[in-house]
């Protein structure tokens, strides 16, 4: 069973603490990427969109092909260390078939806020179970 | 099976000041991960890490990290050293510390103790351990760097610098306006961060007010661009409108500032009883009823209220009429707004006076200066009203020669309001990372020597020092010791730093890796990482916590405590470091801090330390502690003076705006740009430059940043080299033509180290140099002036005051134009 993860764009303040925790736990060379983050705005990387002063920035945490869906260790409560490093609470992990896990309460609870949810497709060489929430951005 | 172990570490990039820990992985014999630490209790929810902090884990084996002690063989500045013993290193330093002493005495010795961006800051044990060198060889000690001014304005309104951590954020519901600064995601990446969109989360709309749209403009749900440097007119209008529309909060205005009392036309000086009553006080005030009797109000003490910061409710002190029921204004009921005579003396309230002081502020006239459009003003002063309580986040961010009375007008707010100080999500964080006074640790058995005398050691001021190299008769400054600290990265100008070296027989420098510092001592010496070395720290997070070496030092790199003992051994002084850097740690540990308990009542032992590794204090004001909350202020009157007496005579009594370079210099017409420099969010002031993950990341935000329209103007194109050039240097770099920049402004980040900039300036040799002359204006002498007298009153140590950092800051009050390379 392939546990999800869910981004809260909404709490996602680009800060790459998720691909690094990634890259060092699984000791991956300088320039692999497992997981990265995507800015949405002027193109460049924290480069905001729109013109002075009419502007926007947002980031998106992507998962990878491959992102072997590791699970952490028992020092990040098993969940891994993307998630369990990410300073703003932006990620959930757990499993959606569980209503009582976590990421299914969280879900739910954004649903319930009216975020919208989405995922991303898979041409963009992504893994599968991300799921994406965000409001008003 | 492998060897692995689990220590806990300050993280390397402290700079940042949301001072988390890191868990540190370590498998046979060396680190392999570093990761968000889980601290017991509640404070499990105090500590999330940013990248810097899992990036830690490389620091120990970076490329350039200093693996045995070096000597310069080339110039200073060329960076070419040889590499020497530790024996041949201390023996030669030694030699030539004594023969300075010799010849210029041994304040001659100066030790830079600035610990910004060093692992556990001025909680670390190096800290400590440069006060006991000085004290042990009665050497001098360079003040600061003029750096977070904008921290200071309740230290003028309120007679002690006061600044708060995360407390209220944790409470706030309605509104965060986050002034200055780039908090979210940028300079307080991590718990910070969080704290503030759980506020958001939780329903509170987060406002920015800001020059530039960065994470936090982004992450925000109302940006409100000033121009850089005029904060305070925006402030100050808002003021204007909550008077304007009455919106103040006269209670709170009475019960906590001295609004009521009356001022004398002739003077300035607050009305004292000795005024008008023959044998009357100077400490008791006047104040006019509303029945047209005077009163006398004694000034306020109180020995339960502590200045340092135990919340005590402001509820308690009131009365039925909503006045402090101690030393209240007894039978009378102030007039706020009186203005008349008493005894023939001309006189109104300061609040009659503020009103008059805003009344020209207008929101129109705010905007021809802030470019803040005069009903967003209306609009802002109204939500922050209609959002009590509700919070301002003054960060350090204004870093302007006007960022003391920026800050004054932004608390101002908070007054009229009476947001300041409420349990309940009000109040105004002006995050100084400093930590409930009952958290500090006892240091006096590592600072102090056995030969300690009060007469040991000086602080001396750059401007003195740059003075003596003019001026034989005076002290002379001639051995420079860089136990922290990255000054050449990270203060501003390089040209200022060429006159000391030159003037400089000696300058040693220790270091972790080869920073900009380093490339200019005649010596560096390689020391350990925080993950090789004993250190305890207490404050942050509500946790103590005891560090111990992950791995064994990488080369030769020695500890703090194995220096400076070899050091005065070498100097004569066999007993002054007579322990080893455990041992202190211990004795660090052992002395403890002045809540040495546990949640749960249990005392905090250094075996039960040792063992559990970190533990969650028992603070006496909870963990959502303000210290805004306290009801009596250290000042002349014990309320809070937004009338200030004696800054009335240079036209600042009252918060005002206050020159600065950017707006106010007469080389504007030379130089008409913005030079603004900010840190990178891939690095942390010096730290992380030499991680390739960081570099890499940043890489792309390399060189300038303009507005298209300002390139338009000069024929520029995107990614062409340009010149970015004021009286003191030219910078050759790549241009990025940005959409986001506003007009008037020069952007670019100055972390990269000098590598970066090969045949060219650096950001910073064009930067304003802080701590001269230059920079020091006639309202920060005043203010250095009191602040010193404060401490000193207090019972510091003249070396252990903190000055410096009243000096007006520049960072980014600075100007420049940018041509076409010739
Ligand atoms: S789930 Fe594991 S492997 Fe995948 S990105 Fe996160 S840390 Fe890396
Ligand atoms: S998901 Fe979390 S860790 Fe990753 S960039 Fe966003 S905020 Fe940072
Ligand atoms: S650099 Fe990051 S991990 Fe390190 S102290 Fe600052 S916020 Fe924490």
């Amino acid at each position: 069973m392939v546990k999800s993860i869910l981004v809260d764009i909404n709490r996602c303040t680009g800060c790459w603490t998720c691909s690094m925790a990634c890259k060092t736990a699984h000791d991956l060379d300088t320039d692999e990427f497992w997981q990265y983050v995507r800015t949405i705005g002027g193109g460049e990387r924290d480069e905001p969109g729109g013109e002075w002063p009419n502007l926007y920035m947002k980031w998106m945490p992507i998962w990878k092909l491959s992102c072997t869906k590791c699970g952490g260790d028992n020092t990040t409560d098993n969940k891994p260390y993307c998630v369990f490093n990410c300073p703003t609470g932006a990620l959930t992990y757990g499993d959606l078939a569980d209503e009582q896990s976590e990421i299914s309460q969280r879900l739910n609870e954004l649903k319930g806020r009216r975020y919208r949810v989405y995922e991303i497709p898979e041409w963009e060489d992504t893994r599968k179970s991300i799921l994406y929430a965000e409001k008003g951005i | 099976m492998p060897d692995t172990k689990i220590t806990y570490h300050p993280c390397q990039g402290w700079g940042c000041h949301d001072h988390c820990y890191v868990e540190c992985h370590t498998k046979d014999g060396k680190l392999v991960r570093t990761q968000r630490a889980i601290l017991p209790g509640e404070s499990a929810d105090k500590n999330f890490i940013c990248m810097k902090g899992i990036l830690s884990s490389r620091i120990p084996y970076a490329e350039d990290r200093i693996l045995y002690p070096l000597k310069r063989i080339g110039e200073r500045g060329e960076g070419k050293f040889e590499q020497i013993s530790w024996d041949q290193a201390l023996d030669e330093i030694a030699t030539k510390l004594n023969e300075i002493t010799k010849k210029y005495g041994s304040r001659s010795i100066i030790t830079n103790q600035f610990w910004c961006g060093y692992p556990g800051d001025w909680g670390c044990l190096q800290n400590d351990l440069i006060f006991r060198f000085i004290f042990a060889t009665d050497s001098s000690v360079i003040e600061n760097p003029a750096v977070d001014t904008t921290l200071f304005g309740p230290s003028i309104d309120m007679g002690d610098l006061l600044t708060s951590e995360r407390g209220p954020l944790r409470n706030a519901n309605n509104m965060v306006i986050i002034w200055g600064g780039n908090p979210l995601g940028y300079t307080r990446p991590s718990t910070t961060t969080r704290e503030l969109l759980d506020a958001q989360e939780r329903g509170a709309k987060l406002v920015h007010v800001s020059n530039l749209f960065d994470v936090t403009s982004a992450r925000c749900d109302q940006w409100v661009p000033v121009k850089s440097g005029t904060d305070a007119y925006f402030a100050l209008a808002m003021a204007h409108v909550l008077i304007r529309d009455g919106l103040i909060n006269t209670k709170y205005l009475l019960r906590e500032t001295a609004a009521a009392y009356l001022v004398r036309d002739d003077n300035g000086k607050y009305m004292r009883e000795a005024d008008i009553i023959d044998g009357g006080r100077e400490n008791a005030f006047v104040v006019m009823g509303e029945s047209g009797d005077y009163a006398i109000v004694e000034q306020l003490t109180s020995d339960e209220a502590s200045f340092t910061g135990v919340g005590v409710s402001t509820t308690e002190y009131l009365n039925d009429s909503g006045v402090r029921s101690s030393k209240d204004y007894g039978d009378v009921k102030p007039q706020i707004d009186f203005t008349g005579e008493v005894n023939g003396i001309a006189c109104k309230t300061s609040y009659a006076l503020l009103c008059e002081h805003v009344s020209t502020f207008t929101p129109e006239y705010q905007e021809t200066v802030t470019g803040i459009p005069a009903q967003t003003c209306v609009d802002l002063a109204h939500a922050y009203v209609n959002a009590t309580p509700a919070t301002i986040f003054v960060y350090f961010g204004l870093r302007y020669l006007n960022s003391i009375p920026t800050s004054r007008s932004i608390f101002l707010l908070s007054y009229l309001t009476g947001n300041l100080g409420q349990a309940n999500g009000g109040s105004v964080v002006n995050q100084g990372a400093t930590y409930h006074s009952a958290t500090i640790m006892n240091t006096s058995g590592v600072v102090f020597p056995p030969n300690y005398t009060p007469d040991k050691a000086h602080r001396i001021e750059t401007i003195d020092l740059l003075d003596s190299f003019e001026n034989p008769d005076v002290q002379q400054y001639k051995a420079w010791l860089n136990p922290m600290g990255n000054p050449l990265l990270n203060w501003p100008n390089k040209t200022l730093w060429r006159t000391i070296f030159d003037n400089l027989e000696l300058f040693v420098e220790w270091e972790i890796r080869m920073t900009d510092t380093c490339r200019w001592a005649d010596y560096v010496l390689p020391e350990v990482t925080t993950f090789e070395r004993h250190e305890v720290l207490s404050g942050p997070a509500d946790v103590i916590v005891w560090c111990e070496p992950a791995i064994e030092p990488v080369g030769e790199a020695k500890d703090a405590t194995w220096i400076w003992h070899e050091l005065t051994k070498r100097m004569g002084l066999p007993d002054a470091f007579d322990k080893t850097n455990e041992e202190y740690a211990q004795i660090k540990a052992r002395s403890g801090n002045s809540c040495m308990t546990s949640p749960d009542g249990q005392p905090i032992t250094f075996e039960r330390l040792q063992e559990e590794k970190a533990i969650q204090l028992n603070l006496p004001a909870g963990r959502d502690w303000d210290p805004f909350a306290d009801s009596i202020w250290p000042n002349a009157t014990g309320r809070i003076e937004f009338y200030v007496e004696n800054l009335a005579e240079m036209g600042q009594a009252m918060a005002s705006p206050y020159p600065n370079i950017i707006n106010d210099s007469p080389l504007r017409d030379q130089y008409p740009l913005h030079f603004y420099s900010g840190r990178h969010k891939y690095f942390m002031q010096g730290q992380f430059t030499n991680i390739a993950e960081c570099r890499m990341l940043a890489s792309t935000q390399f060189g300038v940043a303009i507005n298209p329209a300002e390139a338009e103007k000069r024929d520029m194109v995107d990614g062409e080299i340009v010149e970015v050039f004021n009286q003191r240097g030219v910078m050759r770099v790549p241009l990025n033509l940005r959409n986001d920049i506003p007009v008037n402004m020069v952007h670019t980040w100055y972390s990269f180290d000098e590598t970066y900039y090969p045949n060219t300036a650096c950001p910073q040799e064009l930067e304003t140099p802080l701590n001269t002359r230059e920079t020091l204006t006639p309202f920060n002498e005043a203010f250095r002036t009191k602040f010193v007298q404060d401490q000193e009153a207090q019972g510091i140590p003249q070396p252990m005051i903190g000055t410096g950092m009243q000096c007006g800051e520049s960072f980014w009050d600075c100007l420049c134009d940018i041509r076409k390379v010739r």
